[in-house]
């Protein structure tokens, strides 16, 4: 991961790492349920932080905003399946991770599919970010700078974008 | 870090268990707590009512149903001594002050105490709060708690025994032991003493001798209260409480009427006796409540621990998301002793209740106040459960610390 041997790391610098340069988004979300989708997106920032910057606050409300998210609802059991995986996004993306992984966009319809799948990509270019995305979905996939199809859990060869 | 917002989801998620595992740790300590000042205060409030009960001189018996009966008021037939003795010793150089103490009648469930103005007024210590104290035959003070008014003219009744009246309330039993002919006015009403003693209506221990045909103590027509009981024959008291002057006059005297058809013996050496064993009940609840405290903070432990077994996966997506294994640590840990202190702070409140409500009955049956507080011991006790209930806590955050990750994810 750019000039750096994951695998050497030490267990902290690997907690480190993954809390600056990842972005996780798991394919059941596994928000925490008891709390709110403002507490939910921050989740990541109170790794390390006592009282969560402004900065962090600021953009937590942004992104909530940015993807429809009302982030005062106070429990995010209550929201649809599409709505947390909305805050699952929300939350990958709080700390500008320069690699956002996983399968973001497979429970949502596909007009918000979409509206995803550009808030991911313009996050990206924004943060010179990559995604690593897995999908099934066209119009995802059409956006996708590489493409790699997975065959019997092996990479294959490098597909065209359009196909 | 900041690890509150997943310990209060991981509290919330609890939901009625948060409340309850708390309030089972809360009930074990608590019986702890109530025990231990309980027993404080019984100890306290015990000795506080035998403070004017210097020398106790009695018929040969049991000391401790003498104490008993006089000091505590528990009604019991007494063998009477020598009224002669009363003579006796209040003309000896020794004793600053002697008075005799009588018993026998009831007026609705309180007992009638025959005594000196002397001793009613407890040796000077205190004054009537209402009215004054009494000053003749067929006078009568009444202690604090004695639903009596000043002026109320009353009838004693003979005590049965094994009868015994609820307080307050004249019943048929009663009335068919009256002494129709004796009456006595109310002239006044003593303070509070925080004793059996605030139940006790207060008369001349003449007027008792005379109510039960023995005459008043005194040459005819005299009519002034109080020793040199001057009769041909001065009737006999159950029990004599004596002022000593010193320390070594008590000594003496205690040898001297240890012989001679009477007992003689000091309140505290009887309770000395009692708190032994007292202290011995105390000791069997201590460690019946430690072992208690032992089974419910083991059994909330494994709670806990399940609970964090259950949230593996949780914990596992924080590490995931960048939680270093400290912070889970400290979250389960967090979580975990906010349970185990919260019970133990709970149970402090708990048992202070607890023993409250046991001093409010044991006052209501025996007239002894008992001073309940949560004192010292009680804290130090809490704050050592509490500082266990912290180690405990560190298990199930151990266990989660532990927990490898990937394999969880997978």
């Amino acid at each position: 991961m750019g000039d750096r041997t994951i695998t050497s790391l030490s267990e902290g610098e690997r907690d480190r790492w993954r809390r600056n340069t990842v972005g996780l988004v798991f394919q059941d979300f596994q928000l925490v349920e008891d709390l709110s989708v403002l507490e939910n997106i921050l989740l990541p920032a109170r790794f390390d932080h006592w009282r969560t910057p402004r900065a962090l606050l600021e953009r937590a409300i942004m992104l909530a905003d940015r993807l429809g998210l009302d982030h005062r609802a106070r429990r995010v059991s209550a929201l649809s399946r599409g709505a947390q995986q909305r805050v699952a996004i929300a939350r990958a993306l709080v700390r500008e991770p320069k690699l956002l992984a996983d399968e973001p966009t497979a429970s949502l319809d596909s007009t918000n599919g979409v509206r995803i799948a550009e808030l991911l990509i313009e996050s990206a270019r924004r943060t010179q970010a990559s995604i690593l995305l897995i999908s099934h979905d066209s119009d995802v996939l059409r956006r996708a700078d590489r493409v790699h199809q997975l065959v019997a859990g092996a990479l294959g060869p490098a597909l065209a974008a359009s196909s | 870090m900041n690890p509150w917002p997943v310990v209060i989801a991981d509290l919330r998620a609890l939901r009625w268990v948060a409340w309850v595992a708390p309030l089972l740790v809360a009930v074990a300590v608590a019986v702890g707590v109530a025990v231990s000042a309980q027993e404080a205060a019984l100890r306290r409030s015990s000795a506080l009512a035998a403070d004017d009960f210097d020398l106790l001189i009695g018929a040969p018996g049991s000391h401790t149903q003498l104490v008993l009966t006089t000091v505590y008021l528990q009604p019991d037939a007494l063998a009477l001594i020598d009224g002669a003795v009363l003579n006796a010793l209040a003309r000896d150089e020794r004793v600053k002050a002697v008075a005799p103490i009588a018993f026998g009648d009831v007026v609705r469930g309180y007992p009638v105490v025959g005594t000196t103005a002397a001793f009613a007024g407890r040796w000077g210590r205190i004054t009537p709060s209402e009215g004054r104290q009494f000053a003749g035959e067929g006078e009568a003070v009444i202690g604090s708690d004695v639903r009596l008014s000043v002026g109320d003219t009353i009838t004693p009744a003979h005590a049965v025994a094994g009868h015994r009246n609820p307080f307050g309330v004249a019943s048929e039993e009663e009335a068919s032991h009256r002494h129709d002919a004796a009456r006595y006015v109310v002239v006044g009403r003593l303070p509070r003493l925080g004793t059996p003693w605030d139940r006790a209506i207060l008369v001349p221990i003449e007027s008792v001798w005379e109510i039960h045909g023995l005459g008043n103590g005194h040459a005819t027509g005299d009519a002034r209260l109080g020793p040199p009981f001057d009769a041909e024959k001065t009737p006999g008291v159950p029990a004599i409480v004596v002022k000593p002057r010193a320390v070594a006059d008590a000594y003496a005297l205690r040898a001297q009427y240890r012989q001679g058809g009477t007992v003689a013996f000091f309140p505290a050496e009887v309770l000395v006796a009692l708190y032994s064993t007292l202290g011995n009940v105390r000791d069997v609840l201590v460690v019946a409540s430690a072992l208690n405290n032992i089974l419910i903070f083991a059994a909330t432990t494994m709670l806990l621990l399940a609970l964090a077994g259950l949230r593996r996966r949780r914990y596992a997506v924080l590490r995931a998301l960048g939680a270093s294994r400290s912070y889970i640590l400290l979250t389960v840990w967090l979580g975990a002793a906010f349970i185990l202190l919260a019970g133990c702070l709970a149970g402090l409140a708990l048992g202070g209740l607890a023993s409250w409500l046991v001093a409010s009955v044991v006052e209501q049956r025996t007239g002894l106040a008992l001073p309940v507080g949560l004192g010292v011991p009680e804290l130090i006790n809490v704050l050592g459960l509490m500082a266990i209930g912290s180690l405990m806590a560190l298990l199930p955050a151990i266990a989660s610390f532990r927990t490898p990750v990937g394999d969880i994810l997978r």
